[in-house]
């Protein structure tokens, strides 16, 4: 660990709100089919992405985390019928406030990601990883 | 203005309504009147240095019989009132004035608010009677209404960070943005929870980014834009701007602009899944 950071600078802490039914379990996957993948990511499990609240995106990034993503079920997919519904407007609004005061867009991410998506979920933590990591450290609020 | 105290005063003598809200004269301001027995009724006014939105003291008068004087951006309120289910319509009569424009309180020369630069609704959208306005009849300024809002976007973030630090860090945590805002009617609203602490409480960087953003999220899609928070603010932060940014939104995203009908969902507990598929190319992987 010491080693890789001297190598890259800076390495981001991310985490990650993902949904129980999908995401949650796709990450799962992930892990049980053993990809590599960057490992900066610390999950939090909520019971739908309908619990994610703004308050969660807003309390990381003033507690100097570097970026947040935040997952859910496939449109239509969503355990309790509709609830990445209602999340996906709270979410694009918020995000838009946050960019409106000065947030880069980096740092609060989005996506749909199904429990049988082992490989998208890779590839969404290593690509939201090099972003961070091109964005720079968080350090608004210090 | 014999318009309005009549119909205050018909209302109180048949007994439909408990009081009157509205606007009075009082050594030379214009303070809101509460207004309970038809003799009183007379001081009753209404011109342009009626600003304040009446509809918040309904926070107080919830389920009681009243009448309220309501401007056409004062009158919106009721409407999400009524679509968040706090009142009944029964309970409260609304007496529409009609208004091209109320003073700016903030500035010297006292011309028209900003807010009623692009006023659509000059004649309230929702009354049970209406007060035809006298004296000529000024119609708004055309043009791109969020040009404000399009200019501060271009900027690159960094110094819209800076300009929202600076003001954020006026703040002094007085929550009056909140109190008067018709619409933040929460009995125990989130800034005053403590297990968890969601909003640091001191006037901080983190405390007051947290609360403005806060402040500004839970009005997303419910702002009528009656600018009385902005008018609140003892420390003069730009708080239409950010209300601004999110009706701009709002109406771009879902085609939604708040208070026009009672009987329609706010468009953040709405959903329409073939519209919405629309936002995923842009911002969700
Ligand atoms: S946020 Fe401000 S402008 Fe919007 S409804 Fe509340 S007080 Fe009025
Ligand atoms: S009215 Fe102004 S100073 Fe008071 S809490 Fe609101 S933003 Fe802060
Ligand atoms: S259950 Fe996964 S988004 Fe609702």
């Amino acid at each position: 660990m010491e080693e890789k950071k001297e190598k890259n600078g800076f390495e981001p802490r991310l985490v990650g709100i993902l949904c129980r039914w999908c995401s949650y379990q796709g990450a799962d996957l992930a892990g049980t089919s053993r990809l590599k993948y960057e490992p900066n990511m610390t999950v939090l499990r909520v019971p739908c992405s309908a619990r994610m609240s703004p308050l969660f995106l807003m309390k990381g990034l003033t507690s100097d985390i570097d970026g947040i993503l935040f997952s859910g079920c496939h449109p239509g997919d969503c355990h309790y019928i509709s609830g990445n519904m209602n999340a996906r407007r709270r979410f694009v609004i918020f995000k838009k406030l946050l960019e409106f005061a000065g947030m880069e867009p980096e740092r609060i991410q989005m996506s749909w990601c199904s429990a049988s998506e082992d490989k998208k979920w890779a590839d969404i933590v290593d690509s939201v990883t090099i972003e961070v990591k091109k964005t720079g450290p968080n350090n608004k609020f210090k | 203005m014999k318009e309005l105290i009549d119909k205050a005063k018909e209302l109180l003598k048949e007994k439909k309504v408990e009081t009157v809200i509205g606007y009075r004269e009082i050594r030379g301001c214009v303070v809101p009147a509460y207004v309970d027995s038809p003799c009183d009724a007379d001081c009753l006014i209404f011109d342009k240095r009626c600003v304040y939105n009446l509809a918040n003291y309904l926070k107080w008068f919830k389920n009681k019989n009243v009448a309220l004087v309501l401007k056409g951006c004062d009158a919106k309120s009721i409407n999400v009132w009524l679509q968040e289910f706090q009142i009944k319509r029964e309970n409260i009569f609304i007496i529409g004035v009609e208004c091209y424009g109320v003073m700016n309180e903030k500035s010297a020369d006292a011309g028209l608010s900003d807010k009623c630069g692009h006023c659509e609704a000059h004649v309230p959208n929702i009354y049970d009677a209406v007060i035809k306005h006298q004296g000529d009849k000024k119609e708004s300024v055309q043009g791109e209404p969020f040009k404000d809002i399009q200019e501060f976007e271009k900027l690159p973030h960094d110094e819209r960070w800076d300009f929202w630090k600076k003001q954020f860090e006026k703040c002094i945590k007085c929550y009056a943005c909140r109190e008067i805002c018709p619409m933040c009617y929460c009995k125990e609203c989130i800034v005053e929870r403590n297990i968890p602490q969601w909003i640091m409480s001191s006037p901080s960087v983190k405390g007051n980014f947290e609360w403005n953003m806060v402040r500004a999220f839970h009005l997303a899609g419910r702002c009528v834009e009656c600018g009385e928070c902005e008018r609140a603010c003892p420390v003069n932060i730009p708080l239409m701007k950010l209300n601004k940014k999110l009706i701009k939104e709002m109406k771009e995203l879902f085609d939604y602009s708040a208070g026009q009908k009672e009987d329609v969902k706010s468009a953040i507990d709405d959903f329409y899944p073939e519209k919405d598929i629309k936002i995923d190319d842009k911002m969700i992987r």
